[in-house]
Formats: C-alpha cells, structure tokens, sequence
C-alpha cells in the first residue's frame, strides 16, 4: 500500500469518526415505530404523516420500519416483544389486534401491550365497480338472494376486517357469497374491474381515491360521513352494520409510564398539527385521536365484538 | 478465449455429493409430505378452492419424481471439489458467519462486524494486518452509518452501549 | 410529441433535475447493495416526496425506481451476487465474462441494454398506455395461472444441459415458497409450530444466502495465495457497434417481453428478465455459448427488466392497480400528491402523463451517465485482495438479509440457503432455477386456486378461456420442440 493511500483511508475515517459521534447521539434517543404492513399502504402513509411532528414533540428520532407479513402479525408481535424501553412501539390496526388473535395462536394478545392513543379510524364501505348493475344495497341482496352464491365478494385477506364485515353482511342480510381471497386492496380493485367479482369492502379513502372507478352502496357507519354526505349508510337500508377501520400505538407492556405519557402527548401533537391534517383531507381520510385510557377501553370492546362476528362465521379457532 | 471454469487440477468430481443433495431433498420431501395431513381450518374445509395442501401435494410429487431421477443418474459438474485447506477454509468460513450472525444479535452490528472483518481475511490467509484492521474500520463504520442514517434501517445494537 | 417537447421544457426546473439525478444514484446505490432493493430505496425518499410539488416528487421515486432495477445488475457481473431479484437472471451470463476479464465489457453491455429497454418501454407506455391497460384486465386468476404455466418453462430453459438437477432445483423453489400461511385460507402449513415462519420464507434472504453466500465460500475453499492476481480490466467500455447489429432482434424482444409482462399487474421484473432469458437462450444463434458469458443473454434479460420500469406504470396509473410493492409505494406517494388514479388519468390529467414520459426519457439518459461514470469505481471491488473482498461481501449481505424485515430469523435463513447452494452448486444443480420457482410459486398457487373458486372447482373450464388456452398450447409447444428438434436433426 503507497502511503498516499494510507493517508486517504485514515483521513476517510477520520471523517467517518466524526460524523459517526455526531449520528450516534442522535440515533441513541430514536423511536422506531414498527408498521405491521409493507410500505405505501394506508396505516404506512398515515404512521409516516406523523413522524414528523411527533419527532419535533419528542425531541427524538422517530424511524419507521415495516414488518409485513402473516396479517400484520408478525410486525406487531415484534413490538410486543421488543424491550420494553419506549423506544420501539407499533401502530397496531384493527386485524392484528382484535380478529387476528381469535383466529389462531399468536405470541401476543391484548393485554401485551401499553396502549398510547389511537390515530386513526375510519369507516368501511360495500363497493362495487362504477358500471355494475347494483345501484342499491337492496339490488344486491335481491340478486343474491335469487342466485344463492352467485356473488363473488373479493377478501384482501383472511381474517382482515373486511372479510369479518363481509361475513357481517351476509350474515344480516341472509345472503350466500363466494368469497374469493385476493392480496390486498389494488388486486381486490382489479378483481372488480376484470369482471372476476362483484363487490368488496374497502377503507373509505380508498374508495375516494379510486372514486372514478368505484360506487360505494353503503358506508358502513352509524350515521352519514363529514367527508362524504351523499353517501348512504347501511343502516339507512335496514342493516346494522358498523365496521370501520383503526389503528393505534401500543408499546410493549411494562414500558415505564413516563414514556408512555411522552408517546401519548407526541402522538395527539401529531395529529392536531396542520400537516397532518392537511394531509389527511387530502385523502380524503376522516382524522380520529384518543388517549391511551380510551384507547384500551375502545380495543376491549372491538375485540369482544370481533369475536362474536368470527365465531357467528366458524371461523374461531377452537 | 480462455475460462476458468473447468480448471484442469481439479478432477470433476461431484457423483456422491449429487447424490447425497437429492437424497437430502426427497427426505425433506418426505418430511413436508408428512406434514399435509395436519388438520385445516373450518374456513379451508368450506373453501371451494380446495385445501392448503392441495398444491403443495403437486410440487411434492414433481419433487420426489425429480430427486429420484438425479439419484439415478446424477449429472458431473465442472465445479472444482473443495478439498483438504480448501474444504477447511470453507467450512470455517460458513461457522464464522454462523458466529458473526449470533454476534448480532449479541453484541450488535458494529462490535460483531469489527470482529468479522478484522479476524476473516486472517482465517483466509491474509497476513497484512495494518491493512486489514484500516480497512475493516472504514469499511464497518461506513456501512453503520449508511444503514442507520440514510436508509434508515436500525441495525442490531449491543447491550452495553447507548447508539451500537 | 410537441407536447412532450413542452413537457421536457416543464420538467428542466433545477429541483426536478436535481430529484432526477439524486433519485437515480440512491437507486443504483440500492440496487448494488445486495438484499436492499428498489423498495428500500423508494421508502427511503418517501418522506421528502410529501412537501414537494408534483413533478420533482415524481422525479425522485422514478429516478430509484429505475435506478434501483439497473443497479443490481453491476453485482451480479461482478459479484455473481444479483442485487435485487431483478438481475438473478443477468448474474447467469454477466459473471462469466466478468471472469474472463470482460467486466467492462459486460458493464457496457448491460448498460446500454437497460437504457435501450428503458425508453423502449417509455415509447411503448405513450403509444399503447389505454391499451395496455385495457388488454391487462383480460387477464384473471385463470390466465394468471396459465402465464405462470408457461413462465415455468423457464426452468427448462436455463437448466440446458443439466435438465434434471435444473428442473429439481425450480421444483424445490416451488415448494420453499409454499411455506407459510396459505394465501387462500390463510392455514399455516410446514410452519413447525414457528410462529417467525408464519409470514414464510421471503425471496431476498434466499437470494442472499444461494448467490452471495455460497458464492463467497466457494471463493474461500479456492483462494490460492501463491497465485498471482488475475488481471481484471476496470473500467466502462461499450461493446462496438457491428457487435450491437445482430443483437437488435434480442434487444427488441427483450423489450417486448419486458413490456407485456409489466403490464400485469403481479408478475414483475424478475420473472420478465427470466422469460426474456430462456426465449433468448432457446432462439439465439449463440445458444451454445449461454452460460459461459454471451452477450445474448445480457442483452436480452437487461432490456425486459428495465423495460419492466415503464410499463409496470401503466396498471398503477390506469387503473389504480399496483402490480408489486414497489409500484404500491410509488401508488402511495402519488395518491398522497393529489393523483386520482383510473382511466380518467389519461384523459383529465394528461399533463402529469406526458410529465412522466419525459421524467422517464430523462432518467433513462441519467441512468446510462451514472452508469458509464461509475462503472469504473465499482470494477475497482475487483482489485481488493480476495480474502478482504469475501469478509466484506459477507458482512453487507448479512444486512441485506436482515435489512428487508429487520430480522434476524432472515440471516438465519440466508446462512442456511447459502450452506444448500454450496451443495447444490457442487452438485451441478444450477440455483437460478430455485429463484424462478420461489419468484412463481405464490403467482401459481394463487391463481390456480381462485380460478378454481371461480369455476367452482372446475379444473376443465380453465381451457375454455381463449388467452389461457392459447398459452396453454405454447406451453406444450415450448416443451415439445426441443423433442421435435432432436428428431429432425436425427432424421
């Protein structure tokens, strides 16, 4: 080796050392929020909104990471597991959480977790491609009724809240469907416009940010949409069906309280900020925000409900 | 033009390995075709799209047609058979990164690569140490830095120091 | 095209130039770091795509989008170690000529044939952008499966030669990817009570651990430090242009193949490289040199991978529909943007399509740049003394590993895959034939299975579907022609 080599390598270092003792202060303080699924999705787009200003009220990094896998249980199952130091929590959404873990052993359950707030809600609606015959939910269950089975309903995945509203569905309204398991929101999309099914139950702003494409029949919501006031509710055509969609953060149990007090005022500044709100008007995606007390209490009572809505389908796991 | 594939001191070899690889494949076979009678779930009993094990029977068949062809008739291979300090180098070479992926999750990336990089190329017969150490540093931390500060993706830390 | 010219005109703001060429160094940067892939990259610049305006936000995600799929190819010439699964494909012809001392030919080779394959696909997504999408949604679980049918004689196709361990080898890639929750009814199988297992065994460990790995301990059991160094050029050189004459056929098909298959949404560039490999392989004129370092090769697989970039837009665009995760994250951002999604697209919002064409154009041009000038920097990896060169290798593929879930169970099985290579390669079992079954598995299974929900359980009904009909009939003429072939020659 010339020496001139030498010297580059060490001033190289040099360089390195000193931007490594600069990053490592920081790095040491940062949060990793574990996202249970892959990137660019809703519950991603929405946890990253946030990161921002909730690093700015931490006074910290703030990483986001996906772990995708298994239903989001992998991801969540992570931070379950993870030391319990508020340093690496989880927006855990509703499947993983309350219907997932009726459906087969999972290294975690409820009570796993210290609950921060929850972050997100919103409604879920039956759609049905702009063209289709269905106009009204009623069309649907009559058709449905008339040919037992006929209907193809598209399930982004086993198990996931709009399989369980599906069920509620037909359920409620004594209907048969085929269910026909696709990979997710954009593959349910296609499945729709390629003629394959009939209908499926998307997040709402899924539904707005495809809206030249799709026709929602009913949201399924106690009472009409801030976002979306010309659109009918299922209750309003005799089903009682409220299903929306949730997710919140919850770091592993025994996380020291202080922290989770921390978490919790970073995450409501996150969500009042301008940004995010703006962002979420955006898409068109109603904001929702409770502390950690509410949050448990509100996780409790979907996971009681969820479990009565699986078990009604046969789905529990014995 | 010249190759370096078939290398003229070394004999092709590789009859009993191909052999011993596909009798490895159809006991695996053999093991995951035990496992498709495991009981499915409600929901996978009124699917009309059949059960889980529908297709993985399929693949197993192929499998097991396919590993007892190649016991039949494995084919040479023109890749050079490791054998005495070669086969010792790679063997210790595969227990080294079993070690180093348990440093990390022990000791963490920084500590357990530094290790890696300084002590591996010492195993593969590298002598110049000064080189080594230099370049094991820049490397690791380079690579530290990159992972955790532009692609943020945190990598595992050690227990007994706050940031690696 | 006017307006494109207006367009470029639009786009030539310095942020947009600047998103352009930073966007497509981090994705050649990603691509080379094997394990990390284009969706690292695109999450990586996620964040800053939120406050900025449309066209430089578009800029930086096209810019890794394309950069990434290029990159892995520079370490599969030089490594034998593709960085993404895109290249596995490019490793199989670009490392022997690597070894031979051609790595600045092949760098050359498969810089220009990305570029090519590129604009291709930008021309073929301006032309035929509505049609595409249209002609896509002929495309349900039915004809997905009999694609994937006829994808899977690529197995044959790259095992020539070794016929028996090549097809056992995609067979064994076919079950590993079985492993998991069922995607049908989501039942755990072959899971051993591992709860880690449950979300399956993932491509990028597995490509990691049967490249990278085994190719490092193979090196190791090698090194001879008698031996004087190999010469290796370093550097870029562009194979000259009577070289380029007889290989515009494979460079047009590559594209073509490349088009098509990235117009379905859930195929992707991996198995577009595959195809376009095999079909190069099966009618090239060189055949016999395949496997020791053609051209052919390379040029056909790095046109179809590239020219994946442009048309796997079309479905995300038209439609609404990303086709792989790394178009969901680019959806994602663009949705975020302001972007709605649909047919409408094209006709309301044309401004944004023509502003993605000429992105594309550009970036295409950045990326040969980046390329050209680069090429000599990462050739220099193959002047480190050996045993540094195998130390460090391993240690940036173990995080590629554990980057993609942050796993350690990913290491775990990358170290595992890397052990099997070794034996299969001792073998004479080729492993690129595992990762074209692992890449299909889920595609089949899947699609067979909701074709059979479909026709409620009958099989028959498949092949009374035009499209899967006909690929049916090629699958079985791609089988029985190298037999046919034989005979003549023999008669």
């Amino acid at each position: 080796m010339t020496f001139r080599k030498f010297a580059t390598g060490t001033f190289a270092a040099g360089v390195i050392a000193a931007a490594l003792l600069h990053a490592g202060t920081a790095a040491a303080q940062s949060v990793t929020i574990v996202v249970p699924f892959s990137a660019g999705g809703g519950t991603d787009i929405t946890t990253r909104s946030m990161q921002e200003e909730m690093a700015n009220s931490l006074g910290a990094n703030v990483v986001v990471k996906n772990t995708a896998g298994a239903g989001g249980t992998i991801g969540v199952a992570e931070a379950a597991r993870a030391r319990p130091d508020g340093r690496t929590i989880a927006m855990a959404p509703v499947g993983p959480l309350t219907t997932q873990t009726h459906l087969r052993k999972l290294p975690y359950s409820v009570d796993s977790f210290e609950y921060i707030c929850l972050a997100y809600s919103a409604p879920t609606a039956i759609a049905v491609g702009k063209d289709s015959e269905f106009e009204t939910l009623e069309d649907l269950v009559a058709h449905a009724k008339e040919n037992p089975g006929d209907l193809t309903f598209a399930v982004q995945a086993i198990g996931s809240i709009p399989h369980v509203a599906g069920l509620a569905l037909a359920d409620a309204a004594g209907i048969e469907m085929t269910f026909l398991p696709v990979d997710g929101d954009g593959p349910a999309l296609k499945a729709l416009l390629d003629g394959t099914a009939d209908l499926f139950i998307p997040h709402v702003s899924f539904l707005s940010s495809n809206a030249d494409q799709l026709r929602s029949l009913a949201i399924l919501k106690d009472g009409r949409l801030d976002t979306m006031p010309d659109e009918v509710t299922a209750m309003e055509q005799g089903y009682d069906l409220d299903i929306p969609i949730w997710g919140g953060l919850v770091a592993p149990k025994g996380t020291p309280a202080e922290q989770v007090t921390a978490l919790e005022t970073a995450c409501e500044a996150a969500i009042s900020s301008a940004p995010f709100q703006e962002r979420m008007d955006q898409l068109q995606q109603p904001t929702a925000y409770m502390n950690g007390a509410d949050f448990e209490a509100f996780v409790k009572k979907q996971f009681d409900r969820n479990r009565g809505l699986l078990e009604k389908a046969g789905l529990l796991a014995e | 033009m010249k190759t370096h594939d078939t290398d003229p001191t070394h004999p092709p070899g590789g009859r009993a390995i191909a052999i011993g690889v596909a009798l490895a494949i159809l006991a695996l076979a053999a093991l995951l075709f035990s496992q498709t009678f495991a009981e499915i779930s409600a929901f996978a009993r009124a699917s009309q799209g059949r059960g889980p094990f529908f297709y993985p029977r399929f693949i197993l068949a192929a499998v097991a047609l396919l590993g007892l062809l190649m016991v039949l008739r494995p084919v040479p291979t023109d890749e050079p058979m490791p054998s005495g300090a070669g086969l010792r180098r790679a063997t210790g070479l595969v227990l080294a990164v079993a070690v180093y992926a348990l440093g990390l999750s022990l000791a963490g990336f920084l500590i357990s690569s530094l290790l890696f990089a300084c002590l591996a190329p010492l195993f593969l017969g590298y002598r110049r140490l000064a080189v080594t150490a230099l370049v094991a540093a820049v490397f690791c931390l380079s690579v530290w830095y990159l992972f955790e500060n532009a692609f943020l993706i945190i990598l595992p830390r050690s227990p007994w120091f706050d940031g690696f | 095209m006017e307006l494109i010219l207006g367009t470029l005109g639009e786009i030539a703001t310095p942020l947009a130039l600047l998103c352009m060429v930073a966007g497509t160094v981090v994705g050649v940067l990603v691509g080379v770091l094997p394990g990390l892939g284009s969706v690292v990259g695109l999450t990586m610049v996620l964040p800053f795509t939120f406050s900025m305006p449309q066209v430089p936000a578009l800029a930086l995600m096209l810019g890794v989008y394309c950069g990434s799929v290029y990159g892995g190819s520079i370490t599969a010439i030089i490594l034998n170690t593709p960085g993404t699964p895109q290249s596995a494909a490019t490793a199989m012809e670009g490392f022997p000529m690597a070894r031979r001392g051609d790595a600045d030919i092949a760098i050359g080779w498969v810089t220009a044939a990305s570029t090519l394959g590129g604009l291709f696909s930008v021309l073929v997504l301006m032309l035929a952008g509505s049609w595409l999408a249209a002609f896509s949604l002929n495309f349900t679980p039915i004809e997905y499966f009999a694609l994937g049918v006829f994808a899977l004689t690529c197995i044959a196709g790259v095992s020539a030669g070794a016929m028996v361990p090549g097809l056992l080898s995609g067979a064994c890639g076919l079950l590993v990817a079985t492993i998991g929750a069922d995607p049908v009814t989501g039942d755990l199988r072959f899971t051993f009570d591992s709860f880690e297992l449950s979300a399956g065994i993932t491509l990028i460990p597995v490509i990691v651990g049967l490249f990278a790995y085994s190719e490092m301990f193979l090196r190791a059991a090698r090194i001879d430090p008698s031996a004087a160094r190999e010469k290796n050029r370093v550097g870029f050189r562009l194979p000259p242009l009577k070289e380029w004459r007889s290989r515009l056929g494979m460079l047009a098909r590559g594209s073509v193949i490349g088009c098509f298959v990235g117009a379905l949404p859930g195929t992707g560039a991996a198995t577009a490289a595959f195809i376009a490999y095999s079909e190069a392989r099966r009618t090239s004129k060189r055949r016999d040199n395949f496997g020791k370092g053609e051209p052919d090769g390379l040029v056909a697989c790095e046109s179809a991978n590239n020219a994946v970039t442009g048309s796997a837009l079309v479905p995300t665009l038209a439609l609404g529909v990303p086709g792989d995760p790394v178009t969901a994250v680019m959806l994602g951002a663009l949705i975020i943007q302001g972007v709605t999604p649909g047919p409408q697209l094209f006709t309301q919002n044309i401004e944004l399509v023509y502003a993605i064409f000429a992105l594309l154009i550009v970036i295409n041009l950045i990326m040969f740049a980046t390329g050209a000038l680069g090429a000599p920097l990462f050739t220099q990896v193959l002047r480190i003394p050996e045993p540094l060169l195998i130390a460090m290798v391993l240690i940036v593929s173990t995080l590629g590993a554990y980057g993609v879930r942050g796993n350690m169970l990913d290491v775990w099985i990358a170290l595992g895959a890397g052990v099997a290579g070794v034996f299969m390669r001792l073998a004479g079992m080729p492993v690129a034939p595992f990762v074209i079954g692992m890449v299909l598995s889920p595609m089949i299974e899947q699609s067979l299975r909701q074709g059979l929900v479909l026709t409620r359980g009958n099989f028959l009904a498949f092949f009374e579907r035009p499209i899967a009909l006909v690929l049916f009939l090629v699958t079985a003429g791609m089988l029985l022609w190298p037999l046919f072939r034989r005979w003549r020659t023999r008669g």
